[in-house]
């Protein structure tokens, strides 16, 4: 059955339906958000709160667009307010580093888990543009829409992220040497 | 000469270079290098996998669209719905099954690690009894014991052409329950955690054959193996002919290749595991 049909289906609240939407896209949705959480267990919150939302808002949804679209832009929002709100809880609310920008950046399973350690420990902001863009393959303008801010200011962030990101990957001293070099 | 920025670099990667960054590139082996890694990098960013859900994450979001009243009906409507999911019921029979899973694995397993290259391994086992794993050269099986009311191979289902170099002809074929008509719900469930755990463990075996064979290279720790004899050989020899030019490139190119490598597996040791 076509997600478009399962959703007439699941805005009645039929759970066979609900949950067969879930079995289709639940990975993707979770992928998006472990992400940009950074952490497993904010993950699972933020997942379960975005399908929350998606099954609350499917009497809105119109098919104009693909389900699957629609339902990872929701998770992504809902990554985004998630975060929003345990920084509030923490008393602390981070706006993207625009130090610079206001102003206006299988293979193998090794490096694979390489590449997931390594964005989890890029700091918020940079590990958020690098997911939206280079992962999920949002646009900059898309992803300044979505964060509030300019395109110019989002790509600084990712230019960012992934010269952290080489950093955080390249291990060979005799490089870094060349790459202190590179810096100076 | 000045290098190129990294986040210049980060640019690059999908952006028209500025003149001057263009001439750079172009004669600076090492920008060009890094831009390239940073190419890499940012394709196998957009290659990912996504990674697996969590146990029991439906069961927690049935919980919050009930309490929100966003369901009005039960949501396991369907059988292969019902067998989707990792309940906690019928765990002596999911036991069953993974003992029996276990067991030939380490057995087929140790039977791989004691192949010779190039030499068959086959793997069977029928409802009545346990699993065996045969070396057809004649060697003696290895045997393995299992609980005989739950079967993974039977009379033709057997794994074929299975041999420490090509893994990928391996198949695991169920038992004849699987053209019975099954009508029970826990047993379409077992069935399914069967399925998965047989997946689990062919790619423990591919593994398992992917290290027996050195020439591979996919295990690191056999790699390193290789290298060191390599630069022993080179060494001996070069104490003979010091000033062998081409003895002195394979000497070098070994002691690079295991000092990368010992930086790869140190970095792993230490940031990743």
């Amino acid at each position: 059955m076509e997600d478009n049909e399962l959703v007439k289906l699941a805005r009645t609240g039929d759970g066979g339906a609900i949950r067969t939407l879930y079995q289709r896209h639940a990975r993707r949705v979770f992928a998006v958000v472990r992400r940009m959480a950074g952490d497993d267990a904010l993950a699972e919150d933020w997942a379960q709160e975005a399908w929350v939302r998606v099954i609350r808002a499917l009497p809105t949804f119109r098919g104009e667009s693909q389900f699957s679209t629609w339902l990872h832009r929701i998770a992504v929002n809902s990554a985004l307010h998630g975060r929003r709100s345990r920084e509030r809880k923490a008393g602390r609310e981070t706006v993207m580093d625009d130090t610079h920008a206001a102003r206006p950046t299988g293979g193998d399973a090794l490096l694979k888990l390489k590449l997931e350690r390594a964005m989890e420990r890029l700091p918020d902001g940079m590990r958020r543009v690098l997911v939206l863009h280079d992962v999920e393959g949002y646009t900059h303008e898309e992803i300044g829409e979505m964060l509030g801010v300019n395109p110019g200011t989002c790509k600084s962030q990712l230019f960012k992220a992934r010269a952290k990101m080489r950093n955080l990957l390249s291990p060979a001293p005799e490089f870094a040497e060349e790459v202190q070099t590179c810096n100076t | 000469m000045q290098h190129l920025s990294c986040e210049a670099l980060a640019r690059l990667v999908d952006e028209p270079p500025l003149p001057h960054e263009a001439a750079h590139v172009r004669d600076c082996l090492v920008c060009r290098r890094e831009l390239e890694e940073m190419r890499e990098q940012t394709l196998a960013l957009g290659a990912l996998d996504d990674p697996e859900l969590p146990p029991g994450a439906w069961a927690g979001l049935e919980a919050a669209l009930r309490a929100e009243g966003l369901l009005s009906t039960a949501a396991s409507a369907t059988a292969s719905s019902r067998a989707w999911a990792w309940t906690g019921e019928r765990p002596l029979l999911r036991l069953a099954a993974s003992l029996a899973l276990f067991l030939l694995g380490g057995a087929a397993g140790a039977a791989l690690w004691s192949a010779r290259p190039g030499e068959q391994v086959a793997v069977t086992g029928t409802t009545q009894g346990a699993p065996v794993v045969v070396h057809p050269s004649g060697t003696a099986p290895l045997l393995a014991t299992g609980p005989a009311d739950v079967a993974v191979t039977a009379g033709g289902g057997e794994m074929q052409g299975m041999t420490a170099a090509s893994p990928s002809g391996a198949r695991l074929a169920s038992n004849g329950a699987a053209a019975r008509p099954v009508k029970d719900p826990s047993v379409l469930r077992a069935e399914r955690e069967l399925a998965e755990a047989e997946g689990a463990y062919l790619a423990a075996l591919q593994r398992y054959a992917a290290i027996a064979d050195p020439a591979s290279g996919a295990d690191p720790v056999t790699r390193m193996a290789a290298l060191e004899r390599m630069i022993a050989t080179t060494r001996e020899a070069l104490e003979r002919t010091p000033g062998d030019p081409v003895i002195n490139g394979y000497h070098l190119a070994a002691v690079r290749e295991r000092d990368a490598l010992s930086r790869q597996l140190a970095a792993a040791d230490k940031d990743w595991f």
